[in-house]
């Protein structure tokens, strides 16, 4: 355990170093906040009635998935693609440490700061729900945490079999902000498309979770997406293991 | 009875490759259509290694010493025939085995680009689990030895290649693994720093009996530091001996080499040898019948007579020119 503590730490300490990415990154993010609520302001302001959300709630929820969209990432599918194209790989497989475990570690490193400040979003805009169901909304957080974490572990173990993934990352992004509720509200579609996606991955770590936070559902409901959300992180996690043994074997150790 | 740390029987592996047309019109078939090729990168080899020894794993580029050490550390896995080290299927990454071995690949550095090397080795510290004193004692030793104090806080991508690879040597050593692979360990290094690490290698593996297997196209370090050679070409293994019987094989029979003093043959040439002028001072005579008869000798004009022998650099080239 000290060994993953300590790659999350040291991780840490990178990303304090380079105080210029962080801040790009949140600037990056803030100004496609300011476009969506420029974008829902437009919409209010041609008298447009939207029965579910006042433009305050759209803003508020544009903010907290906005901040979902830097603490979850697809960073480490493409961590991968670099260590087994450069042969990076070959330094974690001599190593007495699990590769998902040392993955893990550094990417909770990596969104430390982001942890943190969604933490602060959701002490702010959440702080109803808090008082009401507070174990049961860090649970589902956590458990989110982990299915996403899971998930993207999932689709790296493309990268033994494709050599050059960087084309996925738009493919991955529009994918995450539509069926994610990223650009707007997931229940403002059609009821028919809404029943089919709502259970999407995507969409419980974003919109559903925000609508948490947001006060807007029960406790009842919060059990059954944390239950959805761990049975996604035990298949991602059962396709994960097995996938990766088999690229490992077709893993040729390039690079040295 | 000798320990055997590495044992390797009829060994094979091989890998798919794809031939590249040239030209638009051949990338443009290769797009619908690749021709796979079959390439047997390690071809039947029989090794066996024991504690303590240290074996110099030679070839010519592409002869497959890098993925023979790979198989060995479990990045690979084989197609064939059988591989234990320690005990174990290298390729079934048990903990037990992988903290008992330590890899160092000379080209590719271990230590985070981002921070100091001691961040590191803090890391590596948890991972294998080596304890805070053994650590520190371990640290400290080979610092003093390889003179890296002054650098253990400079972020590494401020240090020099040597000093990096001086780290990445600390990286794989602190913790006293009983088999390091060492994929050219003293590139990027000055002659001082060379002789520190051959010394430093003889005696942890004189004081640990710590296996080592290494591979250099520096062939002092072979030299310096190697008790056996095994010399692999095309995949395959084919010589695996110590230095002084690879040089008695490839001795020249009945050929010596004699210095004079002042450039004149010492003796008288007849037609039962063959003498050939090196430089100024050396000759080069071979005798027909290994004998050699009256001759008038010179003693006084000799300053050195000796077989001829040639170095281990000549002795590989000739190994790789043959195949």
């Amino acid at each position: 355990m000290n060994t993953y503590i300590k790659i999350t730490i040291n991780q840490i300490l990178i990303e304090l170093t380079y105080k210029f990415n962080f801040i790009l990154s949140i600037i990056s993010n803030v100004i496609q906040l300011m476009t969506g609520i420029f974008v829902w302001n437009s919409i209010y302001a041609s008298n447009v009635t939207i029965e579910k959300y006042s433009f305050s709630e759209i803003v508020i929820y544009l903010i907290l998935t906005t901040a979902t969209g830097l603490l979850f990432s697809f960073e480490p599918i493409f961590r991968l693609g670099r260590m087994i194209h450069n042969g990076k790989l070959n330094e974690m497989l001599v190593r007495p440490v699990s590769i998902l475990g040392e993955s893990f570690a550094y990417y909770t490193g990596k969104k430390s700061i982001f942890i943190f400040i969604y933490t602060m979003l959701i002490l702010i805009f959440g702080i109803n729900a808090i008082e009401k169901q507070l174990l049961q909304i860090i649970m589902l957080l956590v458990v989110n945490y982990i299915m996403f974490f899971m998930l993207i572990s999932l689709i790296s173990t493309i990268s033994f079999w494709i050599i050059e993934i960087w084309p996925l990352r738009p493919i991955l992004n529009a994918f995450y902000m539509l069926l994610g509720g990223i650009y707007f509200p997931l229940d403002l579609l059609p009821d028919e498309m809404y029943r089919i996606i709502k259970y999407n991955p995507f969409s419980i770590v974003g919109h559903f979770t925000t609508r948490v936070i947001q006060g807007n559902y029960d406790s009842r409901v919060i059990k059954t997406l944390t239950l959805v959300s761990i049975l996604y992180a035990i298949i991602f996690f059962i396709l994960y293991k097995r996938i990766f043994k088999k690229g490992l074997k077709k893993y040729e150790g390039g690079g040295n | 009875m000798e320990k055997k740390v590495i044992e390797c029987s009829n060994l094979n592996y091989s890998y798919t490759s794809y031939e590249k047309k040239q030209g638009l019109k051949g990338t443009l078939a290769d797009f619908f259509k690749r021709e796979k090729i079959q390439i047997d990168a390690i071809k039947d080899i029989n090794l066996t290694i024991y504690e303590g020894e240290i074996v110099g794993l030679l070839g010519s580029n592409g002869a497959g010493k890098t993925t023979l050490i790979k198989l060995l550390t479990g990045i690979l896995e084989k197609k064939s025939g059988e591989i234990s080290c320690l005990g174990s299927n290298p390729f079934n990454r048990r903990k037990e085995y992988l903290k008992n071995i330590g890899v160092l690949f000379g080209q590719k550095s271990q230590l985070i680009w981002d921070l100091p090397p001691m961040d590191t080795l803090y890391m590596l510290k948890e991972m294998y689990n080596v304890s805070t004193s053994v650590f520190e004692e371990n640290i400290k030793e080979l610092f003093n030895i390889l003179d890296l104090h002054q650098w253990k806080d400079t972020p590494v991508r401020k240090l020099s290649l040597g000093q990096k690879t001086k780290f990445d040597l600390v990286c794989t050593l602190f913790y006293s693994p009983k088999i390091v692979f060492l994929d050219e360990p003293t590139i990027g290094l000055d002659i001082n720093s060379q002789n520190q690490i051959h010394k430093f290698l003889l005696e942890v593996n004189k004081k640990k009996k710590t296996t080592i297997i290494l591979t250099s196209h520096y062939i002092k370090d072979i030299e310096k530091l190697a008790e056996r050679v095994v010399i692999i070409s095309k995949g395959e293994k084919k010589e695996d001996c110590s230095i002084a019987d690879l040089s008695n094989k490839f001795k020249v029979k009945n050929s010596y080499i004699i210095e004079s003093k002042n450039g004149e043959l010492p003796f008288l040439q007849d037609e039962e040898m063959i003498v050939s002028q090196i430089n100024d001072l050396t000759f080069k005579i071979t005798l027909f019948s290994g004998t050699l008869k009256s001759i008038n000798l010179d003693l006084a004009n000799i300053l050195s007579i000796r077989e001829d022998t040639p170095n281990l650099e000549d002795i590989l080239s000739e190994i790789f020119l043959e195949v």
